[in-house]
């Protein structure tokens, strides 16, 4: 059974609903800390957050549901990588126009020119400031 | 008709005379062609008689043409035998010799068909008297050459070639104008129908024959002329006496060789030819007796000259009825025989000088007996005993009779071929002392006994070189218990790369004992023998060497280390051998290793807690005023900046790791200085009004082009400026300068803040290193060290100058790019000319 956690985080106290209030980002990220502080930031912003903590799943999820409007990748990940799950998204007609940003480690550059080159969008280099972050993904998705 | 006859008569001669030069020349490929060409010559005679009188049943065109092609190969002959005479002389290939023969004979046969040369005959008796004169001065060629060849060759059994005798000569001339079909046709020319003259020509002929085959002795006609002919041929003599040794008659060479005629030893008593034995009794006049036998001695003979020539002397008694009548003596010239004996007597000398010079002691003896029959000097000096002492004792006797050697008994291998072997063996000198020495034995035959040759190597000089060691490794304990205590692996070699000292701390990484080692070749502790061995070489050259090599445990394991070795010495300065120390850097290599992987581990294990943190405390930092408490904020910003610390720190050290281990990835571009100092210097804009600090950049260049990594260098420049703004006071600025060196782009920071403490200079660019010596400004103490390995990995360079409390400017310069460097320079090249 996948483990599933699809969450509406517009539940905080921040009434500013987003242009996109109905769009979806997908996250793939197996640190529940990090992933948790994307969520509520996203969510913040208005968008409906889609987490996964492993690549299996993610890549279950590619296969079968519709494509979001954003995916934010993490690049090790257990079973099946960022990069991997990046050109199943390439390969699968109706995801690959979706943007896509990665989240590096810094000390893994190599992993940005091997994401950049499998079609990555854009990528932000962990420690990532929130706001930072927010505006890459508002630009890709405006 | 008679001259017909006499023709056959002629031609049968010149074939005996051809036969008996083939005999008497023992088949030598010269004889054999003459007499060939004798028969070549009788065929031409035949052939030509019967072209001028035509024979019933022949064709006449057949023997004209047999005599014409005979006639023509006469150069052929004569050239032939030119060439064998040459190929006597100076080696004309025959090859050659064949090639040019037979062009020639053809050519030649060609001519006469032609009618270029005349033919001295024509079917009917006539004669053109100038093909005669042409034939006849080939034929004296031909004829001259030919027998002054035979003569030499079969007068002379020796090397010496004689010239025929005037006379013989003449015969040769006169045996021309033997009947022959031309001389006849000639006669018939001249004299009409003039037998007569024709056999008186004949006559005088045949007793030229005659003449010309006694007076050359080349036919034997008695066996005493054959006997008398052999030895006059050859150097030899024969003195006839009676049978109280009176001479009676001599033949052969005495005159040669002794200078008497004849005649004036007749009637003298053979002894007193012969020289009497001198004072070293070298020479014996051999008593001559009546009842003598056969005897062959070696004599000196009085020559006339009063000197004396050494000749083999051959006696034998004449009997007659049983009864003595007189002696024979042959005499054989013995100066080559003495000669060889000379050369033979020089050459054992200098054998025997070689062995009794010889600086190797040496002996030999005879193999059955073990009695010494020769023994050299260097022997005697060595074992101290005298000549006579030495050759009254056998081989055995030299032996110290101790359990190791008495099984290697000189001689004791009984094969019978001939053998040579080395064993190392304890001999007893005169004194008593005992030496080891190494025995090189080879078996020889000398004289008819079976001896063997010993030669001795004293191995006493290589046992001092031991000692040495002994002396200078175990005898000193407190050396041996200094060179086990250390905890580097101590290894000492001799000369031969033998093991001689081998510590603790290398028993123990190597895992042999002591007593494994000790005396193997160093290679064993190499797990690459050739790597090890220029160690030895650069030692020796230079006294010493520092190396990393890779060596092998007893288990197989191989492992690398570092070895440092000298030359050792002893006391007189002369080089023993080498000590070599080494420590075993693999834990250090596997130390290095961990400490890579622990720190990419670490800082990527704390980073991924503090990527949450950061994001966290950003989200909450900006929360609206109304969910925080005003006092709390402050703790807010405390967590922020704390984490921000840590994150630089890790950072910082994950750079400093990859820049050690050269995994640090230069994506180098060009870049324009100018616009990326301006950005960078934007970025810190908020640091510096954090600070009160203003920044403002002074370029001078024109926006130059540079090939950097730029995320380095911002990084680079990121760091001055952060340390240039915390360290200036509030309120003043921060001045950046672009200028323009020569090939090279200069960037310099300044503030005026405190300074670099004069004894803080050198550390600034060292790792951890802080003025202040703790990071109240927020500093990691890496991010110096980090800017200056950057710099270095792009061909600049970093430095500073301070003036305390006035200003402090740190600088970096990198090179121009390449191209436009090269451009430059190019430019520059140009102008002078």
């Amino acid at each position: 059974m996948p483990k599933r956690k699809s969450k509406q985080t517009n539940s905080h106290n921040k009434q500013s609903p987003a242009p996109g209030q109905s769009e979806t980002v997908l996250i793939v990220e197996d640190d529940a800390h990090i992933s948790y502080v994307l969520q509520f930031m996203l969510g913040r912003e208005g968008f409906q957050v889609v987490t996964f903590d492993n690549g299996l799943d993610a890549g279950k999820a590619i296969e079968d549901v519709p494509p979001p409007c954003l995916v934010l990748l993490d690049v090790m990940l257990p079973h099946e990588d960022g990069i991997q799950l990046l050109q199943r998204i390439r390969r699968k007609e109706t995801w690959n126009d979706v943007p896509v940003v990665m989240l590096t480690a810094r000390s893994q550059e190599k992993d940005v020119t091997k994401a950049l080159e499998a079609g990555a969008n854009d990528y932000v280099l962990k420690p990532f400031r929130p706001a930072e972050l927010v505006a890459r993904i508002r630009r890709l998705i405006a | 008709m008679i001259y017909h006859y006499i023709s056959i008569a002629y031609t049968v001669i010149s074939l005996v005379l051809a036969t008996t030069l083939v005999v008497r020349s023992k088949h030598g490929v010269l004889s054999r062609f003459y007499a060939f060409c004798v028969v070549m010559l009788a065929l031409f005679g035949a052939s030509v008689y019967v072209s001028v009188h035509p024979v019933e049943g022949i064709p006449h065109w057949l023997p004209e043409r047999i005599a014409q092609f005979l006639y023509a190969l006469l150069p052929f002959f004569f050239l032939h035998f030119m060439l064998i005479f040459l190929r006597k002389t100076i080696l004309v290939r025959s090859t050659t010799s064949i090639i040019a023969i037979y062009t020639t004979g053809m050519a030649s046969f060609v001519l006469v068909l032609l009618g270029l040369i005349p033919v001295p005959f024509e079917a009917g008796s006539s004669i053109r008297i100038s093909g005669y004169i042409y034939y006849l001065v080939w034929m004296s060629i031909y004829f001259s050459i030919g027998m002054a060849l035979s003569y030499a060759m079969v007068g002379n059994f020796g090397e010496k070639r004689s010239k025929p005798k005037r006379t013989f000569r003449f015969l040769l001339v006169l045996m021309l104008i033997l009947p022959t079909p031309f001389t006849l046709s000639l006669f018939n020319a001249i004299t009409p129908r003039g037998d007569g003259w024709y056999v008186v020509a004949a006559l005088i002929a045949l007793t030229g024959m005659v003449y010309l085959v006694f007076s050359h002795r080349v036919v034997m006609t008695t066996p005493y002329q054959a006997v008398r002919t052999a030895v006059a041929l050859m150097n030899d003599f024969i003195i006839r006496t009676d049978s109280h040794f009176r001479i009676q008659s001599v033949e052969g060479a005495i005159g040669s060789l002794l200078g008497y005629s004849p005649a004036e030893l007749q009637g003298r008593p053979l002894g007193d030819l012969i020289k009497k034995r001198d004072a070293n009794g070298h020479y014996t006049a051999h008593p001559f007796s009546e009842t003598m036998t056969d005897t062959s001695f070696d004599a000196r003979l009085l020559a006339s000259s009063g000197l004396s020539v050494p000749i083999v002397l051959s006696v034998t008694p004449f009997r007659v009825a049983e009864k003595i009548v007189g002696f024979i003596a042959v005499g054989r010239d013995g100066r080559d025989r003495e000669r060889a004996d000379t050369a033979r007597f020089k050459q054992e000398k200098m054998f025997r000088s070689l062995f009794e010079e010889n600086s190797t002691p040496m002996w030999l003896y005879d193999r059955e007996a073990y009695a010494f029959l020769a023994v050299n000097r260097a022997a005697l000096t060595l074992y101290g005993y005298s000549i006579s002492e030495f050759l009254s004792m056998d081989v055995r006797d030299l032996l110290v009779r101790d359990g190791a050697t008495t099984a290697e008994e000189p001689g004791k291998a009984d094969d019978p071929g001939h053998f040579s072997e080395t064993l190392e063996q304890k001999h007893r000198k005169r004194d008593g002392s005992v030496i080891t020495i190494s025995v090189t034995r080879r078996e020889l035959e000398f004289g008819g006994h079976r001896t063997i040759l010993e030669m001795v190597d004293d191995l006493t000089e290589q046992r001092r070189i031991e000692r040495a060691w002994t002396d200078l490794v175990t005898a000193n304990e407190f050396a041996r218990s200094i060179i086990n205590s250390s905890s580097d692996m101590i290894i000492a070699v001799d000369m031969q790369r033998r093991i001689t000292e081998f510590n603790k701390a290398a028993q123990r990484t190597f895992g042999y004992t002591r007593d494994e080692v000790i005396g193997q070749q160093v290679d064993i502790l190499y797990a690459e023998p050739e790597r090890g061995r220029p160690v030895h070489e650069s030692v020796i050259r230079d006294g010493q060497a520092s190396i990393q090599v890779i060596n092998r445990r007893k288990s197989g394991e191989v492992f690398p280390s570092i070895l440092s070795a000298s030359a050792l010495h002893d006391t007189t300065g002369a080089m023993i051998g080498i000590m070599g120390t080494s420590q075993d850097i693999s834990y250090r290599q596997e130390l290095d290793r961990m400490k890579s992987e622990f720190i990419s581990i670490v800082s990527h294990e704390i980073r991924t807690p503090l990527t949450s943190l950061l994001a966290s405390l950003e989200i909450l930092s900006e929360a609206p005023e109304d969910q925080i408490a005003p006092d709390l904020r402050p703790l807010l910003a405390i967590a922020a900046e704390s984490s921000d610390v840590l994150m630089r720190l890790v950072n910082d050290i994950l750079d400093m790791e990859k820049l050690e281990t050269g995994k640090m990835v230069f994506r180098n571009e060009t870049v324009h200085v100018g616009s990326m100092v301006k950005g960078s210097i934007t970025t810190m804009q908020p640091l510096g009004r954090k600070h009160g600090v203003s920044l403002f950049l002074d370029d001078r260049t024109g926006d130059r082009a540079i090939e950097v990594d730029p995320d380095r260098i911002q990084q680079v420049l990121h760091n001055l400026l952060s340390n240039a703004i915390k360290f200036s006071p509030a309120g003043d600025c921060v001045t950046v300068r672009i200028s323009d060196l020569s090939g090279s782009v200069r960037i310099e920071v300044t503030d005026h803040g405190p300074g670099i403490p004069e004894e803080f200079r050198p550390r600034v660019f060292e790792k951890f290193s802080q003025a202040d010596g703790n990071t109240k400004k927020g500093g990691t103490g890496l991010g110096l060290q980090i800017c200056k390995r950057i710099v270095e990995r792009l061909n600049g360079s970093i430095g500073f100058e301070s003036l305390p409390d006035e200003r402090t400017t740190f600088f970096v310069e990198l090179p121009e790019r390449q191209d436009e460097y090269a451009e430059k320079k190019e430019q520059a090249n140009e102008q002078p000319q």
